[in-house]
């Protein structure tokens, strides 16, 4: 049996093992949750999440680890079809001993100008996730799907360095995007522009660029991520060819996976210090925190029309506080500096180098801080 | 002739997942069973001896009896990233418990978790009022002018800069994988290794404090998982399969779970200075450093200063660690300590256990 075959073999007996596992879920889920059966969906993992909700309420970290356990095969399920994608083009090849490194260039160049397109694709084509994803699944290549679909996963509600994550622990949630960009500036663009004087379109107009300029930055994240993800695969399926070379054998699908992590980390590490990269993060988190900053900006337009205290306006009040605080700190120290003198006590503690002898007092002058 | 290298043959592929299929019923049935409050960390008995704003200072109840204890007391201080509970996760992998059983007296400042209101904090408040506040209390407490000083990792970073400002109230100064200089982090053909300050060089950190008022904890927790991205977000629960069954275990690995992502955020100011001018700048090795308008001269470090570092730390490189028995002002009273473990291993690994508190102690009591 040649490479072709044996990989067909190995495809089919993938797809087979993920068929029934996945209906094997589904039937287990179901009788946990205690829903409804028979329910269409098509990602487990977002409805085992219904699952658990249904079991306990509030977030545990049992409860996470259970969704990053349960999203364990999803994201195994996404590495190993990948692989096999990328192996199924390149091991005729392989065996063969002829160069397999254009042929994986020309099936990566594709997935790359696809994953680095998606956040303009994603704001053109539909803001729903189901709709999107009916997209993605429907027209993209077999090779590209799981891939964006995890990109999109993300995306969903933002950032896309939560395409890491398989929507199993939240990134998006992390730098910021549960906001939601798009909803809120409808509600700037609605305001009456009567009201508004042009500096203060200006702002509206500040958040609408910042936007722009944050898809612009995504864009360039992703080609970069992308690129990063193909060195990966690259250097996994040379590292399998080399095994080839040895004689030696991957055995278990876990086995498979490991050697996708590992290599995906190492190679991941060297490009996240490479110059372009770290430009190219910078830009994109910049361009990130402008549009927080912008947005906000925008959004107390609003408050303020309607005086309602703004987010700045508080923490003007904070800084203010945090000032008298420090003030109240200094008063303090002189005040016992003072009576330190003044009952004959050596140089004040704080000196460096000084002595300090009436340990007794120490701490008083925070009382009641 | 080359042989097929993956040979996962089809009955192994479904009982593989079969398998896989039965230990995360088995894990689920297992971890909808645990409460919260069954995943405790930070357990180790002890009182609030004073609190203030968002910050308490506890003191550990002895495990020896008194005539055992160290007379000069120890004050730990965490780091503002991460929650306090890394020294004292669970009750086998504990540097608190380790250090009581050594009889030292051990008092620790719980940073707690900052809000909005707290977003203005800086360095200056955090180590010339809070910590100055703590040691002063401790001092109090035991009737003495000085007390030691135990720092954990950043925590490190302020306690060094606490005891160059007031090296008459610290009489042993013991560091644990604190960054000092933040420029030596690179290790050639090891790229994950000091990756984190790498990425930090560049970042436009008033940009971001501006945004975030509190950098939130998650943002913090993303730069971390950076180093091995797939491993620590992937690779890490697909092995936990293995141990589900096993309740005990399980409950381990969640300990570490909660002090991991259940961290506080930092204020602005606070993350500012320490991105900004410590790594960006790298102030404090040049002698650049300020509090309160004193300059932080590493060269009043003139108490027995003890710096324990972690030989395969990827996120504080050793170097960045070592590098202080440059600038001490006392170089016979300065000492290393390197464990064979990690940046996090240091306080929770098990050999570590037996390493850590143990010579700490002892160099404590000799001191």
């Amino acid at each position: 049996m040649d490479w072709s075959e044996q990989t067909n073999n190995l495809m089919k007996a993938w797809t087979d093992a993920q068929t029934n596992l996945w209906s094997g879920w589904l039937g287990w889920a179901q009788n946990a949750a205690g829903m409804a059966p028979s329910q269409p969906m098509f990602d487990p993992s977002q409805w085992f999440k219904m699952g658990v909700d249904t079991w306990s309420s509030g977030g545990s970290t049992a409860q996470r680890l259970a969704g990053n356990i349960f999203g364990t095969p999803d994201i195994m399920s996404r590495s190993i079809s990948l692989l096999m994608k990328a192996w199924q083009g390149v091991a005729p090849k392989i065996e063969q001993g002829q160069p397999w490194r254009p042929d994986l260039q020309a099936l990566l160049k594709t997935w790359q100008q696809e994953m680095a397109a998606l956040p303009g694709r994603q704001a053109a084509t539909a803001s729903e996730f189901a709709e999107l994803t009916k997209t993605l699944f429907g027209n993209w290549s077999p090779l590209t799907a799981p891939w964006l679909a995890m990109v999109s996963q993300a995306m969903t509600s933002g950032h896309p360095g939560a395409a890491f994550m398989s929507g199993t622990a939240g990134l998006s949630r992390m730098m910021g995007f549960e906001e939601g960009a798009l909803p809120i500036l409808t509600g700037v663009s609605e305001l009456p522009r009567a009201t508004v004087v042009r500096e203060k379109m200006g702002k509206v107009l500040g958040a609408v660029d910042a936007m722009n300029d944050l898809r612009g930055a995504q864009g360039g994240f992703h080609a970069a991520i992308a690129e990063a993800m193909g060195k990966a695969i690259e250097r996994t399926i040379e590292h399998i060819a080399k095994l080839a070379e040895k004689g030696e054998k991957i055995t278990t699908v876990r086995d498979l996976m490991r050697t996708w992590f590992s290599v995906a980390d190492g190679t991941l590490n060297e490009v996240f210090t490479t110059e372009d990269f770290l430009a190219k993060q910078d830009k994109m988190i910049q361009a990130l925190m402008t549009f927080k900053v912008k947005q906000r900006e925008a959004l107390e337009l609003i408050y303020e029309q309607m005086e309602i205290p703004t987010r700045g306006a508080l923490d003007e009040a904070y800084r203010d506080i945090q000032d008298l605080k420090r003030e109240v700190r200094k008063l303090r120290r002189a005040l016992k500096d003072a009576t330190e003198g003044t009952a004959g006590a050596k140089a004040p503690a704080r000196k460096a180098g000084g002595k300090k002898t009436e340990a007794q007092d120490a701490g008083a002058e925070h009382a009641g801080a | 002739m080359l042989k097929f290298p993956i040979d996962i043959r089809q009955e192994d592929v479904a009982r593989e997942l079969a398998e896989i299929e039965r230990k995360v019923a088995t894990g689920m049935k297992q971890l909808t069973s645990m409460k919260d409050e069954d995943v405790d960390i930070g357990s180790t008995d002890k009182e609030i001896v004073y609190e203030r704003e968002m910050w308490r200072l506890y003191h550990y109840k002895p495990l020896v009896d008194k005539k055992d204890i160290h007379p000069v007391p120890m004050l730990i201080v965490p780091p503002l990233i991460n929650g306090y509970e890394v020294a004292d996760l669970q009750p086998d992998r504990s540097l608190v418990r380790n250090f009581l059983r050594e009889g030292i007296d051990v008092y620790l400042i719980n940073w707690g978790y900052p809000k909005r209101c707290d977003m203005y904090l800086d360095w200056s408040d955090y180590v010339c009022d809070f910590i100055d506040d703590a040691v002063d209390r401790v001092r109090a407490r035991h009737t003495l002018d000085k007390v030691n000083l135990f720092g954990i990792c950043q925590g490190g970073t302020m306690s060094t800069c606490y005891s160059a400002l007031n090296n008459d109230k610290v009489r042993n100064l013991v560091l644990t994988v604190t960054p000092i200089d933040f420029q030596r982090n690179l290790v050639p053909g090891k790229p994950h290794i000091g990756l984190l300050f790498q990425m930090g060089k560049t970042a436009n950190v008033d940009l971001m404090r501006d945004a975030f008022g509190l950098i939130p904890a998650d943002v913090l927790n993303v730069s971390f998982l950076m180093a091995a991205p797939f491993t620590l977000m992937f690779g890490k629960y697909a092995d936990t399969l293995d141990i589900l069954e096993n309740r005990e275990a399980t409950l381990n690995f969640l300990r570490m779970e909660k002090w991991l992502f259940g961290g506080p955020g930092v204020s602005g100011a606070a993350y500012q200075t320490l991105v900004k001018n410590l790594l960006q700048g790298n102030e404090l090795v040049k002698g650049e450093f300020s509090l309160d308008g004193e300059k932080v001269n590493l060269k009043n470090l003139t108490m027995p200063v003890l710096n324990i570092y972690a030989e395969r730390d990827h996120l504080v490189p050793p170097a960045c660690t070592t590098a202080l028995g440059e600038h001490v002002g006392n170089k016979d009273a300065y000492e290393e300590l390197c464990i064979k473990t990690g940046h996090i291993g240091i306080y929770t690994g098990g050999a570590s256990q037996k390493i850590l508190a143990p010579h700490a102690s002892k160099w404590l009591k000799a001191h």
